[in-house]
């Protein structure tokens, strides 16, 4: 009643203040996200225990890493627990499950793959995280249960791969059709939510993934047909767009970025290399493009945009911390390290 | 004489109503955000309480107006005047402006309040800054319960 | 060092023919030797070159995988090891360097390197597995010179060995004997003059 009494009266999408109580938690969480001086600190540390420490004075990762073993594989799932915890904290909320949406569904991808590609191997199915999901179920659907319950998408993810698999011969066949149906959800994400910030969001994002995968097809000289494996139709990169990335000549592929747009994810002034060091500065450049368009929402009181911000910042923020804690145990260049960590939501 | 007195008690009620609706959604807006504050971190309880209560007060400034409408007619005790349609119409407009007013600063407040515990959350030592944010706001509400008071005063019945 | 043997004319004629015999094996030897050296040297000298480029591409490899791994969770490192899809075939023969056996592998490497996703994946990875691809057969091929040396190695010493015996030892000792034996026949037949010498005067 309330709610209609007052939506005309407010500026925007009406349910934006229900985001109130999220935003508020979101808040509290921010404090315990890296900032640029914190990064340059770690990465100034001069040995793992050094960095340890400082991470031991930030909130909430502190204690998230305390009674970690200090090597690569505890951190990393010490690490990758914490953002999931934070995940499903957010999914628990009644609108909040549409936000972290895009990240339930990476995580859920990646472990449907996992379980696929074990299942291939012959190699035992092994323990799955409990979820929302019942793994159990799927395993069985996998290893050749027809009858068992499955969620549609997970049937069609599992069918579609399996089958392309036997068409290929080739493993990556299986990797290249969940990926593609991971970004088809990723469309219909930008096509369900309200907020125009996220909706142009998942867009680029899908076509960043998918210009990824058009210069790693290149670099792994797959074949054209091959490569269809993965596109989608989108707004931003065209089929024809998207083959003659792949089979152009390096020195057409700027003009063809510029076509689309997108040139300025290309490092070094747009002079593209088939060179796997090119491609990761792209992809820390598009990293950052991404970060960068959530930053301008991050102080909204209300509306989804901050609680999904926060999310892609804290995955960065992992991003971050594996680079730095990783790189310092194995005792690595600081100017390397320097070269691959993502910028920092806040400034 | 029944005629005057319906429009003055319209005015009574709108400026209560109205005033308290604003407050309602704006403490709501607030304390949404507050609690969100509070379920990971509950040593806040004290800033929250505070931010959550100021869109509160147009309410009160609200139901002032309205009680001095009550007052002026007489019917809290004493002797009822008696009001015709045009001071009935006039006692109502006064009211408009903490109606009015109240309703959408409490809003708008109750938005500055939340935005305000998001920045408490993140930096506790700022909650003496945050709080002038939406107290400014708080100023307007005060200027209409004002002006309501002043034009009440100037009716002559 | 003398040998132990009765100095009659027998043993004699037997001695040099051993010493004879000592000779040309020494010298058969000696040219063995010097064959195996050459062979070594030489499969030495390449076996550095190719240990060098093997160095630098797996440091190259090493660097790219240390990248990689930097982006890569630990679910991620399974997703992309979980399904191997090449296969390492090596075929082993034999083949004689100067009398000596040694192995000989052929390397092929079948299937394709890359079964992780192009999207979620860092594209130094690609350098990884694309180094190591390359570098692995040429790793096998590196053991197999490794292990030639080593039999050649054993082989040059076990010759060497045998030419110092008959060179200090065999050689020297046949023709002390020899000549013990030579002296002693001597000693016998003046002795035995001497003896008929003394029958005849005593017969005058």
């Amino acid at each position: 009643m309330i709610d209609s009494a007052v939506t005309p009266l407010q500026t925007g999408a009406s349910k934006n203040t229900e985001y109130g109580y999220l935003i508020g938690r979101v808040r509290v969480w921010e404090s315990g996200l890296l900032n640029p001086r914190l990064l340059d600190q770690l990465l100034r540390a001069d040995n793992a225990d050094q960095a340890g420490r400082i991470v031991s004075e930030i909130p909430q990762l502190g204690e998230v890493l305390q009674n970690v073993a200090q090597n690569p594989p505890s951190i990393d799932q010490a690490l990758m627990n914490h953002f999931w915890s934070l995940t499903e904290e957010i999914s628990g909320h009644r609108l909040g499950a549409k936000v972290a949406e895009f990240f339930t569904l990476l995580f859920h991808f990646s472990q449907l793959k996992l379980l696929l590609k074990r299942h291939l191997a012959q190699k035992p199915l092994g323990s799955i995280p409990e979820g929302v999901l019942d793994w159990n179920r799927i395993s069985r659907y996998i290893s050749g249960e027809k009858e068992e319950y499955v969620p549609d998408l997970f049937r069609q993810a599992i069918d579609q791969a399996k089958l392309q698999y036997e068409k290929w011969n080739n493993i990556q066949a299986i990797e290249l059709v969940i990926d593609r149906l991971f970004l088809s959800r990723v469309l219909k994400l930008s096509r369900e939510t309200e907020s125009s910030l996220l909706k142009n969001w998942f867009i680029v994002y899908v076509a960043f993934a998918l210009l990824r995968g058009a210069f790693r097809i290149r670099l792994q000289q797959r074949s054209l047909d091959f490569s269809q494996l993965i596109y989608l139709a989108n707004p931003m990169v065209r089929e024809d767009d998207f083959k003659e990335l792949i089979s152009a000549p390096a020195d057409k592929v700027v003009e063809k970025m510029a076509d689309i747009g997108l040139s300025s994810v290309l490092p070094d002034q747009g002079v593209f290399q088939d060179d796997p060091y090119y491609l990761a500065t792209m992809e820390k450049i598009m990293d950052n493009y991404l970060l960068s368009m959530l930053r301008p929402y991050q102080l909204n009181a209300f509306g989804p945009e901050p609680v999904f911000g926060f999310l892609f910042a804290k995955n960065i923020d992992i991003k971050n911390l594996r680079i730095v804690l990783h790189g310092k145990y194995f005792e690595m260049d600081e100017r390397d390290l320097r070269d691959k960590v993502r910028e920092c939501y806040y400034e | 004489m029944v005629d005057g007195l319906v429009f003055s008690l319209l005015g009574s009620a709108l400026a209560v109503g109205l005033a308290g609706i604003g407050s309602a959604v704006g403490v709501g807006i607030a304390g949404e955000t507050g609690a969100g504050v509070m379920t990971e971190d509950p040593n806040k309880f004290g800033q929250v309480i505070l931010l959550q209560a100021l869109p509160g007060t147009q309410g009160i400034y609200g139901l002032l107006a309205g009680f001095w409408v009550l007052i002026k007619l007489g019917l809290l005790g004493g002797t009822p005047v008696e009001v015709n349609v045009a001071q009935g119409m006039q006692i109502m407009v006064s009211c408009l402006p903490i109606a009015i007013v109240g309703l959408l600063s409490g809003i708008y407040q109750g938005k500055t309040s939340a935005a305000c515990l998001g920045l408490i959350a993140r930096r506790p030592g700022e909650t003496g800054r945050a709080i002038i944010l939406p107290a400014i706001v708080e100023t307007y509400a005060v200027l209409a319960l004002l002006a309501t008071i002043l034009l009440l005063n100037s009716i002559q019945v | 060092m003398r040998l132990n043997v009765n100095p009659n004319r027998m043993e004699l004629m037997k001695l040099k023919g051993r010493l004879a015999m000592a000779k040309r094996g020494h010298k058969l030897l000696k040219d063995k030797l010097e064959a195996l050296i050459q062979d070594f040297v030489r499969i030495v000298r390449e076996n550095k070159d190719l240990r060098r480029e093997i160095e630098a591409e797996i440091i190259k490899a090493f660097q790219a995988q240390n990248k990689a791994s930097l982006m890569l969770s630990e679910k991620d490192k399974e997703l992309i090891t979980v399904f191997p899809q090449q296969k390492l075939v090596v075929e082993v023969g034999t083949r004689h360097i100067t009398g000596v056996q040694v192995p000989e592998f052929e390397v092929r490497i079948e299937g394709d390197p890359y079964t992780y996703s192009l999207i979620n994946t860092p594209s130094e990875i690609d350098q990884a597995f694309g180094s190591f691809f390359q570098v692995l057969p040429r790793i096998i091929q590196l053991a197999e010179a490794e292990k030639t040396i080593e039999l050649l190695a054993v082989e040059i010493e076990k010759t060497r060995r045998r030419v110092n015996a008959l060179e200090y030892i065999l050689i020297p000792s046949l023709e002390e004997t020899i000549k013990y034996i030579n002296l002693k026949l001597d000693e016998l037949a003046r002795s035995s003059i001497v003896g008929i010498m003394r029958i005849k005067g005593s017969l005058k």
